[in-house]
């Protein structure tokens, strides 16, 4: 597909054009505004907080644009940091700040008639403008919103936070497919190139307009990195991230076919370390540095040689998630373009 | 004192305070990619790319670089219309004023609304995103593609990028004249092309 028909596909399917094609000008306005204070409260406000839903809208009809603002001060979003908040809804005023809004028995489709409409549910989110709706693309799979994905300045704090955001709970729906079950009990053969790709897709999206990711790179000419970052004005930079897992992985008929456990962290440790030897030796004038991310997938008392076991409870599930990894030798304690590995424990789902 | 690009000045202004009231502080290399959108549709509005005022490059990493905006910036930190925040820079109150005064300034307008336009994307995407969509822009592909710096936007290399502006234009000119609204659709359509190449 070429880049001009996915223009039109663009104008067809998305909000910001939608919102332009009802109200001219004004929708234009009026939806990259709203976009604007969504991002705005999203920065004080975590998603997972709101339990109810959030509507935010800007009246964008021409003959119904007043200068008249609403009564009371204007909605300060840095009070709402820490409440637990249900439903939510304010309106942009004229002066283009937002104002708590009481709904009462009005619908966002009543509101869209005058308004474009931002409307979120259990991350599930979409703009209104007169008589139509689009749902909002999220191009960032592990983001609640497609208006709360934050940029890091450095790679170690990306992968702090991809720890958490993405496979603490298998958010990102790329790395959700590493799983053969729909509690997270064991992972499907092979789930290494969608843990790459899932955090490759989260690094670009993250490390702002500076750094650029390369998935599976060669360093050698039998193995590949799993990801290469480099900073894009810094040529002698180079950052190479290793990906290995641990746990229980079966192949298509539910055998087990594989069981990673720290010897394996071990093994991947050791050749990330050849690796960083192997560039130091090609490229000395390079400054570069060894993330290693291990995906942890290990469960207490699974079954040992078929996927049968479908249930697991807390105290198996868990056991792992603080048990630390020993190394021997331990690559990040004896050098220093080695950073301290990153564990990252990817829970299951547990029966109590 | 060393005499800087006045183009150049405003446009490190301009987005400084604008990406900023955002993220807090902005790295170099950000400022160096949204001043290059920014020229880029000022070539959607069928301008010459020669009254941009300065010219970039593109680095072996495919990244967008311009020795003009690079001289700006050194010169407003050692100013201090700038201070760094680590490998980042934020715009200083003393910038303020001199800002407010150029960005009244008529031979400006043209600028702002190209500068203005690139900015607002961000209220539809992340830093990142942009950047990752921009690198599908075909001149930055092409330099990524032959690693070496070289100019960037030179005569004979804008073809292809013309093709994409006549279908932009089309698609979206029916709608609206405001240069927001293609700068939001164009980015959508290389992120996703972007994706689609994955």
């Amino acid at each position: 597909m070429n880049i001009a028909s996915i223009i039109l596909e663009v104008c067809k399917d998305t909000h910001v054009p939608m919102c332009t094609e009802v109200f001219g000008d004004e929708g234009l306005d009026a939806v990259i505004k709203v976009m604007e204070t969504v991002q705005t409260l999203y920065r004080h406000v975590d998603l997972e907080r709101i339990s109810g839903q959030v509507i935010i809208f800007k009246v964008a009809n021409p003959a119904n644009i007043g200068t008249m603002l609403p009564v009371g001060p204007a909605a300060d979003f840095a009070s709402l940091a820490n409440e637990d908040l249900g439903d939510l809804c304010f309106q942009i005023a004229a002066d283009g700040r937002p104002y708590t809004y009481i709904l009462g028995t009005e619908t966002p489709e009543v509101l869209a008639k005058t308004s474009v409409v931002y409307y979120y549910r259990d991350a599930y989110e979409e703009f209104l403008a007169g008589s139509q709706r689009k749902s909002v693309n999220r191009y960032d799979s592990s983001a609640r919103s497609q208006f709360s994905v934050p940029t890091f300045s450095n790679v170690r704090d990306a992968l702090k936070n991809y720890a958490y955001e993405n496979v603490k709970e298998s958010t990102c729906y790329i790395f959700n497919r590493v799983w053969y079950d729909d509690n997270r009990l064991f992972l499907i053969a092979g789930p290494e190139s969608l843990m790459r790709d899932s955090l490759a897709q989260f690094l670009r999206n993250r490390l702002g307009g500076d750094h650029d990711v390369w998935p599976e790179q060669n360093v050698n000419e039998k193995n590949p990195v799993d990801i290469r970052v480099q900073p894009r004005f810094c040529n002698n930079r180079l950052m190479l991230i290793e990906i290995k897992w641990l746990g229980n992985s079966v192949n298509s008929i539910g055998h087990v076919t594989v069981k990673h456990r720290d010897s394996r962290a071990q093994d991947g440790a050791d050749q990330l370390a050849g690796y960083l030897d192997e560039q130091r030796r090609y490229a000395p004038s390079r400054v570069i540095q060894g993330y290693y991310v291990i995906i942890d997938a290990r469960r207490k008392r699974l079954s040992a040689d078929t996927a049968t076991m479908t249930a697991i409870t807390r105290a198996d599930g868990l056991h792992y998630e603080c048990q630390s990894i020993t190394f021997n030798p331990a690559h990040h304690l004896i050098r220093t373009d080695f950073d301290e590995p990153y564990r990252m424990f990817a829970r299951p789902v547990c029966c109590d | 004192m060393m005499r800087l690009n006045p183009d150049a000045t405003f446009d490190c202004l301009y987005v400084a305070n604008h990406l900023q009231v955002k993220q807090l502080s902005i790295s170099p290399q950000e400022i160096h990619l949204f001043t290059y959108l920014a020229c880029l549709l000022w070539l959607y509005k069928e301008r010459v790319v020669s009254d941009w005022g300065y010219d970039f490059v593109g680095t072996e990493l495919g990244a967008p670089f311009s020795r003009d905006i690079d001289t700006v910036l050194k010169e407003l930190l050692a100013r201090g219309y700038f201070q760094k925040m680590h490998d980042h820079v934020q715009m200083t109150k003393l910038a303020e004023q001199p800002l407010h005064d150029l960005s009244g300034l008529i031979i400006n307008q043209e600028r702002i609304e190209c500068l203005q336009a690139a900015c607002v994307s961000t209220a539809a995407f992340s830093v990142g995103m942009v950047s990752s969509a921009l690198s599908k822009e075909p001149e930055l592909m092409r330099a990524k593609a032959f690693p070496s710096s070289r100019f960037l936007l030179e005569d004979s290399a804008r073809s292809q990028l013309y093709i994409q502006f006549d279908a932009l234009r089309k698609a979206v000119s029916k709608q609206s004249n405001d240069l927001r609204l293609p700068a939001i659709v164009w980015l959508t359509a290389l992120y996703r092309f972007d994706e689609r190449e994955k």
